[in-house]
């Protein structure tokens, strides 16, 4: 995914209803830039295979005992 | 008891002195708010202090202990939790100016628990905003580290660690979604508990992140934090996630030494150059110690570690941003400016970021769980550096800075928060205690992690531990 502009910044606060001065936009902008780029740096093989579960299933907890 | 400073004392031997009736539970009660009142106004770890509703409960406790009744494991026990726990009566802030007058109807399960063993509750503790609000200044006052007031005590439970610490009260409840708990105990000095996730209800706690909040005590000693997640753990019907599985005995566990236990190091978490120099030699000072206990101890990697800490930023500051999203919107400029323009940031991630950022932590979760199967316990620093000096961020114009604020979760540098990550993405145990001291008297915080439910192994390493080395007992003598 390439990096956000400034203005593709202003126009998704402003459709989500988010009134910026200036410097909070460029503010906002580094943000969203850094999080993007940091997610999209990690490759894995198995990352398009693996269910997103957002928590431990009871399986993964019997599974887990040494 | 003449010549007994109370406020040494651990809840344990408290708990077990007013059983004997040595002590009584008004004289506890009257002794912390003394010290809180006299030392407060500089650390700031309280945002409510309630004197006149804990001597109320400090004399009944006393009453029924000469009635011969016992009220549970913490009878006359004073304790205090951070303020994002409801508590009945009695306001309930967030760490937020919104909230300044809030007064819930109900306890937070995990608070109804304390007061029905017994626990005198002594007042609300400092925290960031909403948990959340990292880089502004606290709404309420900056909580100051007791071991050198120009060093921040770590966020977000902050005021939890602090009152502990200086003996502002016996133990604490904490909450733990990112690493809350475990880095303002390791900063501080104490242990901090972040329990398996579903352990302990999340009834009446403002949410951070669904999936990772979890509540857990902080205390003086390993027995402390047992015995309070004893009290605490177990399933809430207004909780549907908390777990049903019966709480075990933690304190018979502690008695428990279990010889041959399979240790793992985190290579990423103890890297030269990644660490501060005095926190890895601490830590590697304690794996040897734990060899020298018995233990096997080996270095095992978490490579997707080092790419985890934009995932952590993407999922808990979107969650956070729905949660309170009325507020953003209608309220943005009652909240701290940097709270409000990373909340805005995450409201605004793109869909493929979120997806990719769940896949990210059920992928480590898989590998740390695959970890978890080959060792009893793994290893790393709770911070890898010691406390910093309190500052705060200011508004962001280039992209260097905001790689600088979030450094902490995008690798492991000296600013780093990324060792929480995978007890918090993996919903596993982790407990902090203290393994040492910086040059310049900072405490530095072995974090110590199991599997899921596993926190009687946990209890067990860590006691052992603490048994052995002169921390903890550093840590009370040096308080003012």
């Amino acid at each position: 995914m390439r990096e956000l502009t400034l203005e593709q910044v202003a126009t998704l606060a402003q459709a989500a209803g988010f009134d910026l001065s200036s410097a909070e936009l460029v503010d906002v902008m580094h943000q969203l830039n850094v999080i993007i780029a940091g997610v999209e740096k990690a490759q894995h093989p198995d990352l398009d295979a693996i269910d997103p579960l957002p928590i431990l299933t009871e399986g993964e907890v019997d599974d887990a005992r040494p | 008891m003449p010549g007994l400073d109370v406020t040494r004392l651990t809840a344990m031997e408290i708990a077990r002195l007013v059983a004997a009736r040595e002590i009584s539970p008004v004289e506890v009660t009257e002794a912390y708010l003394e010290r809180s009142e006299r030392l407060d106004p500089e650390l700031h770890a309280y945002i409510t202090l309630c004197c006149d509703e804990a001597l109320q409960a400090a004399r009944e406790a006393e009453r029924a202990v000469l009635r011969g009744e016992r009220l549970g494991p913490l009878h006359g026990v004073p304790v205090a939790v951070k303020d994002q726990f409801q508590t009945r009566g009695l306001r309930t802030t967030g760490g937020s100016r919104i909230l300044a007058d809030w007064v819930p109807m109900e306890d937070a399960t995990a608070v109804a628990r304390l007061r029905q063993a017994g626990a005198i509750l002594l007042g609300k503790l400092n925290m960031t905003e909403f948990a959340s609000g990292l880089g502004d200044p606290f709404r309420y006052g900056d909580p100051h580290n007791p071991w050198d007031l120009e060093r921040s005590a770590g966020d977000s439970s902050t005021g939890s660690a602090v009152a502990v610490a200086a003996a502002l009260c016996a133990a604490s409840l904490g909450e733990d979604t990112g690493g809350s708990a475990r880095f303002p105990a390791s900063l501080t000095g104490i242990v901090g508990l972040r329990p398996t996730y579903r352990r302990v209800s999340r009834y009446g706690l403002l949410p951070v992140c669904w999936s990772m909040d979890t509540a857990g005590p902080m205390t003086r000693t390993v027995a402390d934090a047992a015995l309070l997640l004893q009290v605490i753990a177990g399933h809430d019907a207004q909780d549907p996630l908390s777990s049903r599985r019966p709480v075990p005995d933690y304190l018979k566990a502690l008695k428990n030494e279990r010889a041959g236990l399979r240790i793992g190091i985190v290579r990423e978490l103890t890297a030269p150059g990644a660490v501060h120099p005095e926190v890895l030699q601490a830590v590697r000072q304690a794996a040897r110690h734990l060899a020298s206990l018995g233990a096997v101890v080996e270095e095992v990697s978490l490579p997707l570690l080092e790419e985890a800490g934009a995932a952590m930023a993407a999922l808990m500051g979107s969650d956070a941003a729905f949660v309170y999203r009325e507020w953003l919107q209608s309220r943005p400029h009652d909240l701290g400016p940097t709270l409000r323009r990373g909340w805005i940031a995450a409201s605004l991630l793109p869909g493929p970021t979120l997806h990719k950022a769940a896949r990210i932590r059920a992928l480590l979760r898989r590998e740390w769980l695959a970890l978890l199967q080959r060792y009893d316990v793994l290893l790393s620093p709770t911070t890898l550096a010691p406390a910093g000096k309190l500052e705060y961020a200011s508004c962001l114009q280039s992209r260097e800075e905001a790689e600088r604020l979030f450094a902490w979760r995008l690798g492991p540098t000296m600013e780093t928060g990324i060792a929480a990550i995978p007890a918090s993405f993996a919903g596993t145990p982790a407990i902090s205690v203290p393994c040492g001291f910086s040059a310049e008297g900072l405490p530095i915080g072995l974090q110590i992690m199991a599997g899921p439910f596993q926190e009687e192994t946990l209890f067990q390493v860590a006691a052992a531990y603490e048994r052995t080395t002169p921390w903890h007992t550093v840590s009370i003598s040096a308080r003012t």
